[in-house]
């Protein structure tokens, strides 16, 4: 009896200094708005990737490769590559993927085959991401322009695998109309799992405005994205984005693309290797604004400094010459001052 | 054939008598009901991640009420030396090894079929859908891969020493299969030697109850309907797979030797 009411108060003193020190880590966790990190504290990021490749599993339909048949296509991709890429003494180049083929713009990964001035070829296999976007190829399908590797499943090897597939999705569909909305959940767990991953908060604001229809909602995750990480160029990129294309407010959008100039600038402009693509991205965007709302001049200066960091600065000499004309024509009335 | 019924409706009233399932499923029906109340982004027609919850809980209780009912069934007859007025009847061993499974079968059926009409009735409220024949698959599939699970746990009373020893073991067992069992055979394939040999008696040997764990993306996703000879084969396959395990408790519990001390 004794025993039953000692366990009991210890049982009672545990409770209550437990629920004292949850308490107070709530409590914290209240102004920053975050739950879980008062439970799992830094530990939760490691699960903030695992609900974004989530979403991205919902978006596929539930066909995704798993990460045995990530790692056997790894495999098999390196030895694919040993196998027939032949290395000569003067064999001195970058690897396949960096090498810079500016005649048509993009960093060359695009391609499966091509050769070199010496004579020897490189065999790429190409893994589709959400960021490529080329034509066909054996085992993948193209659903909206995005491009997805749907070949990892192969033949069955053997009859318990192919029995398996009849309860397995085994068609590659992505969600349309309306139906990626299933993907916000585990995108928004994402971001509370971990604050700090910025793409999270650009890839919900990508869904929520453009296929869903929700700029509001759009706008306000990516505040939240903002709050905590205050010098995100990125973030405030696609926020600038939400009010230019969905809210349509240019002086606010420009507003911001002048911010994340600014973020840029304090983030990248000392670096041996900066993020050229997201500072050509802010200028092209915030050059396209001024231009749409007729202010040519502004516009041409932000073009001429997206030319520095375009990968195909001649195409944006064409936009230029062809803002200067249109600037020449409606001068007077645009722009008296300068007269 | 009557005495394995008089068994098995012996289990049945004990679990009907018992809290388990009740536990379980007012448990599953809160953390469903909760994870339904949050709204994502002011959308309310989001169901994804509340059918994804609401299955996983589905299979976490049906695996748990179907290996705690097996393997507590002899090791409680023994400890209440129940065991020997019962087999003092013209009852033998292998009366009791399958009225034992069935009882907890039909069980296992009992709550199967509440958690799909619960998850049905669910996802009903929020997709206004009501896909019967899919339900129906995945119930059968989901019960008749819980047939090998109470076989291992009544083939592991009958093993192991202790029922709490019994339950984890097979509870890894059982969730090793669930996760890892379909990726043995790309992971033999990567290897070499003895390795790959082992691996691949391993895969081969499984039971591959993963397969009704899967069908969780076709009701999830919208997909369409399974073949219904694939589901027959699987049943087919699930069956023999426990008549086997069975047959292996039965010749284990043949052999062993039951002492009033």
């Amino acid at each position: 009896m004794r025993r039953a009411w000692l366990i009991l108060i210890l049982l009672t003193v545990l409770a209550f200094g437990l629920a004292a020190k949850v308490q107070t880590a709530l409590a914290r966790g209240d102004e920053s708005g975050n739950v879980f990190e008062v439970f799992f504290g830094e530990g939760r990021r490691m699960f903030a990737n695992h609900f974004a490749v989530k979403a991205d599993v919902y978006l596929h339909s539930g066909m995704y490769p798993s990460i045995f048949d990530q790692a056997a296509q790894a495999e098999e991709r390196e030895k694919k590559e040993a196998a027939e890429h032949v290395h000569g003494p003067d064999c001195d180049h970058a690897p396949a993927h960096e090498v810079d083929t500016s005649d048509h713009g993009v960093t060359d990964s695009n391609h499966d085959e091509h050769a070199h001035e010496d004579g020897h070829v490189h065999v790429d296999e190409h893994v589709h991401g959400p960021g490529c976007n080329h034509g066909e190829e054996t085992g993948s399908t193209s659903v909206g322009g995005h491009e997805c590797d749907t070949g990892f499943m192969g033949k069955p090897r053997d009859w318990f695998e192919a029995m398996g597939r009849n309860f397995k999705v085994t068609q590659h569909t992505h969600l349309t109309a309306g139906k990626e909305r299933e993907i916000l959940p585990w995108l928004e767990m994402a971001a509370d799992l971990d604050p700090q991953r910025e793409e999270t908060y650009t890839v919900t604001a990508y869904w929520l405005s453009r296929e869903m229809n929700k700029p509001k909602e759009a706008e306000q995750f990516l505040r939240r994205g903002l709050r905590a990480n205050p010098k995100s160029y990125e973030i405030l990129f696609e926020l600038g984005r939400v009010y230019q294309h969905h809210l349509s407010d240019p002086i606010r959008a420009r507003n911001v693309w002048h911010a994340a100039l600014r973020r840029w600038d304090e983030a990248e402009k000392g670096k041996e290797e900066p993020d050229r693509v997201g500072r050509n991205k802010i200028l092209g965007q915030l050059a396209q604004s001024y231009a749409d709302s007729g202010l040519y001049d502004e516009a041409v200066r932000y073009f001429e400094e997206a030319k520095l960091y375009s990968p195909a600065p001649d195409a944006l000499d064409l936009k230029i010459q062809d803002l200067r004309t249109k600037a020449l024509g409606t001068a007077p009335a645009a722009v008296p001052a300068q007269h | 054939m009557n005495i394995i019924f008089a068994l098995a409706g012996v289990v049945v009233k004990e679990m009907y008598r018992r809290k388990d399932f009740y536990v379980l499923f007012v448990m599953t029906a809160l953390l469903t009901l909760l994870a339904g109340s949050a709204t994502f982004f002011n959308d309310p027609k989001i169901t994804g991640y509340l059918k994804e919850i609401c299955l996983l809980l589905i299979w976490v209780a049906t695996l748990v009420i179907a290996l705690t009912s097996a393997a507590r069934q002899i090791p409680a007859e023994r400890e209440s030396r129940t065991i020997f007025p019962l087999l003092a009847k013209p009852v033998t061993r292998w009366h009791v090894i399958v009225g034992k499974f069935l009882g907890c079968w039909v069980v296992a059926a009992l709550a199967v079929a509440m958690f799909y009409v619960f998850f049905g009735a669910v996802v009903a409220a929020r997709e206004h859908a009501l896909p019967v024949a899919h339900y129906l698959q995945a119930a059968i599939l989901h019960w008749m891969a819980l047939a090998v699970v109470i076989a291992l746990a009544i083939l592991g009373s009958i093993v192991f020493s202790a029922p709490s020893v019994n339950v984890t073991i097979s509870f890894i067992v059982v969730g090793g299969v669930l996760t890892l069992g379909e990726h043995l055979n790309k992971l033999a394939s990567r290897m070499e030697g003895l390795s790959q040999t082992l691996t691949s008696i391993v895969y081969f040997l499984l039971p591959h109850i993963e397969w009704a764990f899967a069908y969780r993306d076709l009701l999830l996703f919208n997909q369409p309907l399974a073949p219904w000879s694939a589901v027959l084969t699987a049943a087919v396959y699930w069956a023999a797979y426990a008549a086997a395990l069975l047959i292996g408790a039965w010749l284990a519990f043949r052999r062993k030797t039951l002492t009033l001390g």
